[in-house]
């Protein structure tokens, strides 16, 4: 078994608040601003509807196959080779997801913070932090986001009551100037961030009772919900529509503004401090996706051995992604939504859910998630043999289970 | 190539090494039995003890048909004038009250001498020589008869020893002022008085082939988790040393994570805290020779839990603990947050402060991390110095240190004003976490962070504390999640991690531990004032207290 821990649905709800919250406040209130106009706090709401739908393919497709990650059940539902092909493609989602947030942040970083530190010292600082943590196991990097995640959220908490007394309600109206149109363009990018809820169709398979897993996505996503509503709204009542619609860090620009008793100034420092946190456990997460999707991909018993080479690989897709901010900021708004949502966030799912539904196959709801093909098939005598002569190469560490 | 044949090498010198052990049990083990002669007996036993000066060999004649007898003990280690009244007086002298017709043998002479001469408490029957010569080491009385190939072993343990004292690493405003001795047997009823329940199992082991140290667990049954009983019962039987000093070495032995700088196990020097934990679901180990008692599972909470907490009141313990988190957090953090706001953030500070900081920072030579670096390496060496010396010459060294750290450094031009009272805070603030070991690992701790906060800023600062996040929490102690109730989150258990709360709110025990026996007193005992009733005359009157 290539994961031996089991993570509880709580922690599966704060792994996907981490899981979508780390990068969309720092860039959405300002991607939707552009659209939206005053409405922007409007536009995670209804983003917040189309990713409880995405979210609910996904559940509901992998509860058909208890115990098996979207790895594991393509095949059955398709068919070998396509089954494996879509294996694969997850596994390079994965990556290049985290080397998207990765990316993200730390432009962020040296754009905002330490202007003369060259990008790499920060990839190669978060890459080999995360390593270390999926490196230790689902129940570690479910605990360590337990521990993290306050820290985020309490960020948000800390901004937006700090900033109070700057906010103009006035910049708030009108509601609705243009109708729905620009609303809905303004949900465009977040309903992408939302879809990264899709990380469930590999985590699932590991919450020790599957049939929560609704909950626990639903949860989650009103409580970012919740969040971005928050952010929006105070960005659009301190800096007002237009301005806000140009910025491109505009959590931080909040920060910025804090100004209490002549000693809390500028505690933008802070803020990006506690952000390292919540951008790290998303990173993380993703990471371990993408390293599991891999392993099971190739058919591997432990995913170890393959941390390393998918730390290099990680390292240089984040630095070749994008030349420059702009270029990032352009793709997350106008290439990134079609590309994750039409694909993996929601039409893979889609198109495994209709035939699996039309074919048959994968289990009818089980009670609590049987683990049915937990084993792994039995080796051929001759692949026994050759791994008896293995091991009597004296490395019996490979016999360790976790 | 190279690296099969040192393997090899390794495995055979391992197999060497466990023949030999193997060996020695085997020779342990098979000792033989007690001779019928008096003479044969003493003279093995003169001859395993022929290079113990201690051991006393007496002589003497039991009863009217003065049948030769001995005792063997070790000079200093028995309560001597038990010795003398309650056996040698009572075999000598009136044991021949005992038979008057002098016709009583064998099997029946040997009841009467130990159920109507000897009148002592506790006394046992041996049959084996290496029986009794651990007996005789473990500073009891082995009394021995001609004619009998057993033996009685008379429990007069008594000598030197330390009394209760007050502990002086654990002192406590309000509380109890007892603490462990190195005596075990103290111990355990220092502990048992507080625990009047036969539900407080005790299991005796022995540990060490050459100090054969008594270890005892001790665990409230029905409370404690069985499986941790037997894990821990396992880990200690696993052991096999020369010996166990204190209860540190064996700590050592039994932790689940040995190169965490975390200490995963609990030691107290408090009665009333081991009956806390062990009320609590926790598995106590008992040392003999030190007054240092371990509990496990051990969670990382324990450690800003203080006695005291729970004999103040729930608000004013509260606050106090919410304190005690904050030093925490200064004592890991505080230095590399200077050296990070005076290196890269410097925006971060109010403007005068800022310049007062720089004003008083413009004679240093030294980066801010030199100069962190130093600072705090030499209040280490002074902690260091002053635990070591002896007390007439510690003094000194507070003079010095004060004079060093604060003045002279100072005017010197080695370290700013600021960098001292952070180092100062620092040290301070470490010792607010209970527990001197734990207090180490958290001022050490601050070196990495000093170093990432040098090279990276905040940034770095937060990196380095989400890999001791990690590490933390994927720490284990006997199964129990090192990190909870924090992560692994349960709020049920958080009403005694950042506040205590009151008495009455902690109706079960806390989840992780305590699950196998929830319920830990009857609910709803908030106290209230007492309901106003009506009395006759239809005016409301406070009905009086004890009725």
């Amino acid at each position: 078994m290539i994961e031996g821990g089991r993570i509880s649905s709580k922690q599966l709800t704060l792994i996907m608040i981490s899981q979508v919250i780390a990068t969309a406040v720092i860039f959405l209130p300002g991607i939707s601003a552009k659209e939206a106009r005053e409405s922007a706090w409007i536009s995670p709401v209804v983003a917040m509807v189309l990713g409880i739908v995405m979210a609910v393919v996904v559940v509901t497709l992998t509860l058909r196959h208890p115990g098996k990650t979207i790895v594991q059940y393509a095949p059955d539902i398709v068919g070998r080779i396509p089954g494996k092909i879509i294996g694969l493609l997850y596994a390079w989602w994965f990556l290049h997801l985290s080397a998207i947030v990765i990316r993200e942040f730390a432009e962020f970083l040296i754009t905002a913070i330490m202007v003369e530190t060259p990008i790499i010292v920060f990839i190669i600082f978060i890459i080999l932090v995360s390593t270390y943590a999926v490196n230790s196991g689902l129940e570690v990097v479910a605990r360590t986001n337990e521990f993290l995640m306050p820290l985020v959220i309490g960020s948000v908490v800390m901004i937006v009551a700090l900033v109070t007394k700057d906010m103009k309600f006035n910049n708030l109206l009108p509601v609705l100037e243009k109708g729905w149109t620009p609303v809905l363009r303004g949900a465009y990018a977040p309903t992408s961030w939302m879809g990264e809820t899709v990380a469930l169709v590999m985590l699932l398979p590991y919450l020790n009772k599957p049939r929560e897993g609704y909950k626990a996505v639903i949860a989650a996503l009103i409580v970012v919900c919740i969040c971005l509503v928050i952010m929006a709204a105070a960005g659009v009542a301190v800096f007002g529509a237009k301005e806000l619609g140009r910025m491109e860090f505009p959590i931080f620009n909040l920060a910025r503004v804090i100004r209490i008793a002549a000693f809390l100034e500028r505690i933008d420092a802070v803020v990006m401090a506690l952000w390292v946190s919540g951008v790290y456990m998303k990173v993380t997460v993703t990471y371990y996706c993408g390293v599991i999707a891999t392993a099971q991909a190739l058919n591997l018993r432990r995913y170890q051995p393959i941390l390393l080479p998918y730390a290099i690989l990680l390292g240089v897709l984040t630095i070749v992604l994008y030349d420059n901010v702009i270029e990032l900021v352009t793709s997350l708004g106008k290439v990134y939504p079609p590309y994750a949502i039409s694909t993996f966030q929601f039409g893979i799912p889609l198109f495994l859910l209709v035939v699996s539904l039309i074919r048959g196959k994968g289990a009818k709801q089980q009670p609590d998630g049987q683990q049915t093909d937990r084993q792994p098939k039995p080796a051929s005598t001759a692949q026994k043999q050759q791994r008896g002569k293995f091991l009597q190469g004296g490395s019996r560490r490979w016999r360790v289970k976790r | 190539m190279f690296r099969t044949i040192m393997k090899k090498i390794r495995k055979m010198a391992g197999q060497a090494q466990t023949r030999q052990v193997k060996q020695q049990q085997k020779q342990d083990s098979g000792s033989p039995p007690l001779d019928k002669s008096l003479q044969a007996n003493l003279a093995a036993l003169k001859k395993t003890f022929q290079g113990c000066a201690e051991v006393v060999y007496r002589e003497f004649d039991i009863g009217q048909q003065e049948i030769r007898g001995s005792v063997i003990y070790l000079e200093g280690a028995i309560y001597r004038p038990g010795l003398h009244d309650y056996v040698m007086e009572s075999l000598m002298l009136e044991s021949r009250q005992l038979e008057p017709n002098a016709g009583l043998a064998g099997e029946e002479l040997f009841k009467t001498i130990r159920d109507k001469a000897l009148t002592i408490g506790h006394v046992d029957e041996i049959r084996e020589m290496g029986k009794a010569v651990e007996t005789i080491l473990d500073g009891e009385v082995v009394l021995l008869i001609e004619g009998y190939n057993k033996g009685l072993v008379l429990t007069l343990v008594g000598g030197e020893y330390r009394s209760v004292e007050e502990p002086p690493a654990e002192a406590v405003v309000r509380g109890p002022r007892e603490g462990f001795t190195e005596n075990l047997s103290t111990n355990i009823i220092l502990v048992r008085r507080r625990l009047k329940t036969p539900d407080f199992y005790t299991e005796r082991l022995k540990v060490g082939r050459k100090t054969k140290t008594a270890v005892v667990i001790g665990y409230l049954k029905g409370t404690a988790d069985d499986n941790v009983v037997a894990e821990v019962r396992k880990r200690i039987k696993a052991i096999d040393v020369d010996g166990i000093l204190e209860s540190g070495e064996l700590e050592e032995l039994i932790e689940d994570n040995p190169f965490s700088p975390f200490p995963t196990i609990n030691h107290t020097e408090r009665p009333d805290k081991v009956a806390g934990l062990l009320l609590g679901g926790r598995v106590a180990v008992f040392v003999d020779n030190t007054p240092f008692v371990l509990t496990v599972p051990h969670l990382f909470v324990e450690l800003l839990q203080a006695a005291e907490d729970y004999y103040d009141r729930w608000i004013i313990s509260s606050i106090v603990r919410v304190i005690r988190y904050i030093a925490l957090n200064i004592a890991v953090f505080f230095p590399s947050l200077y050296i990070a706001v005076t290196t890269f953030h410097q925006e971060m500070l109010p403007t005068p402060l800022l310049l007062n900081i720089a004003g008083a920072r413009e004679g240093v030579p030294f980066p801010g991390f030199v100069e962190a670096l130093i600072m705090e390496l030499a209040f280490e060496l002074l902690r260091e110095a002053g635990v070591r010396l002896p007390r007439p010459v510690g003094q000194a060294v507070s003079i010095v240190g004060a004079l060093v750290i604060g003045q002279a450094s100072v005017t010197a031009g080695l370290a700013s004003p600021a960098m001292v009272i952070v180092v100062a805070l620092t040290g301070i603030a470490s010792f607010a976490i209970s527990g001197y070991g734990a207090a180490t690992t958290m001022r050490i701790l601050r070196f990495p962070l000093m170093a990432m906060a040098a090279s990276l800023g905040l940034f770095g600062i937060m990196m380095g504390g989400i890999v001791i996040v990690i590490h933390a929490v994927s720490l284990r102690s006997f199964g129990v999640p090192y990190l909870s109730p924090v992560a692994p989150f349960t709020l049920k258990d958080w009403r005694d991690v950042l506040i205590r709360g009151p008495m009455w709110i902690m109706n079960s025990r806390p989840r992780v531990i305590g699950y196998r026996n929830p319920i830990r007193q009857a609910p709803s005992q908030k106290p209230r004032p007492p309901e106003p009733v009506p009395d006759n005359r239809g005016t409301k009157r406070k009905r009086s207290g004890g009725q």
